[in-house]
C-alpha cells in the first residue's frame, strides 16, 4: 500500500509542478479603465491587482505602505505613463521591484494629441488617452499584445477578446454618434474644465478652445480665470463641460459669467474596479456630450 | 601703549561668503539647466513625413486616430486569420473609418512574396477641408528580416516580437488615384506625405513633437 501511495505522488509531482508553473499571472493596473480593459481582454485568465485603492485622486496621489506591499506581488504592470500615474514607479522602487515586474505601457503606440485651450499656442500632448473608444482601442491590442508576450498560452484568447471588446466599444459608440445623426451644426467650439476630454471631444468632432485648468491638476488664478471667462465670451462658447471631481466654484463662476450651460463629465477614475467601470463611465460621458449638443444645437426633443 | 585694530562689526566677510555662495549656487542651476536642454529632442521628420500630431487638422487627426486604430484590428485579425480585412468586412464590423461620409475606399495588395501586405485608400470628397489618405499594412516576414521598403513602425515598439508594420499617408492633391508603388520616394513624388504618429513612447523618453512651439 505504501508502495502504491509514494508511486502515485510520484506520477503526480510534475503535474503539481506544472500546476504551480501554471499560476495566474498577477497584473497590477494604476488606473480603473486598465483594469476593465485586463479583465475584457484575459476574462479570468489573471489576477488583476489595483495598485491604489479606490478612493484616491490620481491627480494628487501619493504612495502608501500598502501599494508597496501589493507590488511586491505583481509579475505585471499595466500603467499609463505619460503623466497620470507616476507614482506607480516611486511604488515599484520602494518595493525593489523595477526591473522584476515587466510593465506595460498602455500609451506606448498609441498615437498622441495635443492638449486643447493653451493660450500660449505651445502645443503639448494629452495624456487622458483612457477617455476615449478610439485611442482605448489602441491601448487595447498594446496591452493584449504584450500580455501574450507574458503569457503566450493564452496570446490568442487575447488577441481575440481584444477584438471582441473593441468591436462592442465601437458599437458603443456608433450608438451615442447615430442618436446626432441629421443634426447640423454638430461642431461645436466647447470649453472644460479639466483637460481631459480632448480624445473623445475629438471623436465627436466637438472644438475644444478654451480650458479652465492652467495646467493637468492645478486649479486656476484669479486672473487666469478672468482670462479663461474672456476667452469663452470672446468665442461665444456656450457649452461647458466640467467634471464631478472638480471643484465646483469654478465651473459656476464661469456658468455665471459666461451663460454657459454646465454639463458634468465622469474622469472613469473614482469608484469600485470592474470589467464595467470603462463602458459605464464612456457611456455616462457620451451620453452628456449627445444631450449638450443637442441642447447647443436646439435639437433636444 | 599696545593698540589693537579692531575691525569694525560690518559683517563684510560674510556678506562676501554669501555672495560666493549665492555665484555658485547660480552657476551649478545654470549648469543643469543647460545640461537638460540639450537633452530635450525633437522628433525627426524626413522629407517626404509630416506630423500627425501638429501637421493635421482636428477632423483628419480623428481620421488618422480612427485608421490607426483600424490598421491594429486589421493587423490583429491577419496575425491569426492569414487574411487581410477587406472592405465589406471592415464595414460590416462598424469600423471606422471606413464607413465615413465624403470618403471612398478601395483596397489593393502589394507586391511582396515574403511579407504580404495591403494598402487601403481613401478619396476625400472634400480635399479642400480633409485630405485623402491610405493606410499600408504588412505582414510578419516569416524570416523575421524587415520589409525591404522603409516602413515606419507603429504600435508597439521594435522590443518586441509584435510589431506593427504600417504607415498612414495623406494627399494634398485633389483627385489622388490609388498608388501602385508604395516606396516613400514614389509616393513622395506623387504629393503623398507620410502622417508620422507621435506616440506615447515618444512622450515617455522626452521626445517633443516636430511642429509643436507656437
Amino acid at each position: 500500500m505504501k508502495r502504491r501511495i509514494l508511486l502515485l505522488a510520484a506520477l503526480a509531482l510534475p503535474h503539481i509542478a506544472r500546476a504551480q508553473d501554471k499560476r495566474k499571472l498577477r497584473v497590477g493596473i494604476t488606473l480603473h479603465p486598465y483594469y476593465s480593459w485586463v479583465a475584457n481582454i484575459t476574462q479570468g485568465a489573471v489576477d488583476i491587482v489595483p495598485l491604489i485603492e479606490a478612493g484616491f485622486d490620481v491627480h494628487n496621489y501619493e504612495p502608501q505602505p500598502a501599494d508597496i506591499r501589493r507590488a511586491a506581488t505583481l509579475d505585471v504592470l499595466v500603467m499609463n505613463g505619460i503623466g497620470h500615474d507616476d507614482f506607480a514607479l516611486k511604488v515599484l522602487d520602494a518595493a525593489e521591484m523595477r526591473g522584476k515586474v515587466r510593465i506595460i505601457y498602455a500609451n506606448e503606440g498609441v498615437a498622441l494629441i495635443p492638449a486643447s485651450g493653451n493660450p500660449g499656442g505651445e502645443k503639448t500632448y494629452n495624456p487622458h488617452t483612457f477617455i476615449s473608444i478610439t485611442a482605448a482601442i489602441q491601448q487595447i491590442f498594446t496591452i493584449a499584445a504584450q500580455l501574450g508576450e507574458a503569457d503566450p498560452d493564452n496570446a490568442e484568447a487575447y488577441r481575440r477578446n481584444a477584438r471582441a471588446y473593441a468591436a462592442r466599444l465601437r458599437k458603443l459608440k456608433a450608438g451615442y454618434i447615430a442618436k446626432l445623426a441629421g443634426v447640423t451644426g454638430a461642431a461645436l467650439n466647447v470649453a472644460t474644465i479639466h483637460g481631459g476630454y480632448d480624445y473623445l471631444m475629438q471623436e465627436f468632432g466637438l472644438n475644444v478652445v478654451a480650458v479652465v485648468e492652467p495646467a493637468h491638476g492645478l486649479l486656476p488664478t484669479a486672473s487666469q480665470m478672468r482670462g479663461t471667462i474672456e476667452r469663452i465670451r470672446a468665442l461665444g462658447v456656450t457649452t461647458l463641460f466640467t467634471q464631478a471631481q472638480y471643484p465646483a466654484q469654478f465651473a459656476d463662476a464661469i456658468q455665471r459669467e459666461t451663460g454657459a450651460r454646465l454639463y458634468t463629465l465622469t474622469h472613469i477614475t473614482e469608484g469600485a474596479y470592474t470589467a464595467a467601470k470603462f463602458e459605464e463611465g464612456i457611456a455616462f460621458d457620451m451620453q452628456v456630450i449627445v444631450d449638450a449638443v443637442l441642447a447647443a444645437t436646439g435639437a433636444a426633443h | 601703549m599696545a593698540s589693537t585694530i579692531v575691525q569694525p562689526a560690518t559683517g563684510r566677510q560674510e556678506q562676501k561668503f554669501l555672495l560666493l555662495a549665492v555665484i555658485a549656487v547660480l552657476f551649478v542651476c545654470a549648469a543643469l539647466i543647460g545640461q537638460r536642454r540639450a537633452e530635450s529632442k525633437v522628433q525627426r521628420l524626413q522629407s517626404y513625413q509630416i506630423s500627425a500630431f501638429s501637421g493635421l487638422t482636428p477632423g483628419e487627426q480623428a481620421l488618422f486616430n480612427d485608421l490607426y486604430a483600424a490598421g491594429l484590428e486589421v493587423q490583429s485579425v491577419h496575425q491569426d486569420g492569414g487574411h487581410w480585412l477587406t472592405l465589406d468586412e471592415l464595414r460590416a464590423q462598424g469600423i471606422p473609418p471606413f464607413d465615413a461620409k465624403d470618403f471612398s475606399w478601395q483596397t489593393g495588395g502589394l507586391d511582396t512574396v515574403n511579407a504580404p501586405a495591403v494598402a487601403y485608400f481613401g478619396a476625400s470628397a472634400n480635399p479642400g477641408t480633409m485630405r485623402s489618405f491610405l493606410l499600408v499594412l504588412r505582414g510578419q516576414d516569416p524570416s523575421g528580416e524587415r520589409p525591404h521598403v522603409h516602413i515606419d513602425v507603429l504600435g508597439v515598439g521594435p522590443q518586441h516580437k509584435l510589431v506593427f508594420n504600417a504607415n498612414i499617408w495623406v494627399s494634398d492633391a485633389s483627385k489622388p488615384a490609388m498608388p501602385l508603388e508604395f516606396d516613400p520616394d514614389t509616393l513622395g513624388g506623387q504629393g503623398w506625405r507620410q502622417a508620422v504618429a507621435f506616440k506615447g513612447q515618444d512622450a515617455q523618453s522626452g521626445t517633443q513633437a516636430a511642429g509643436t512651439k507656437p
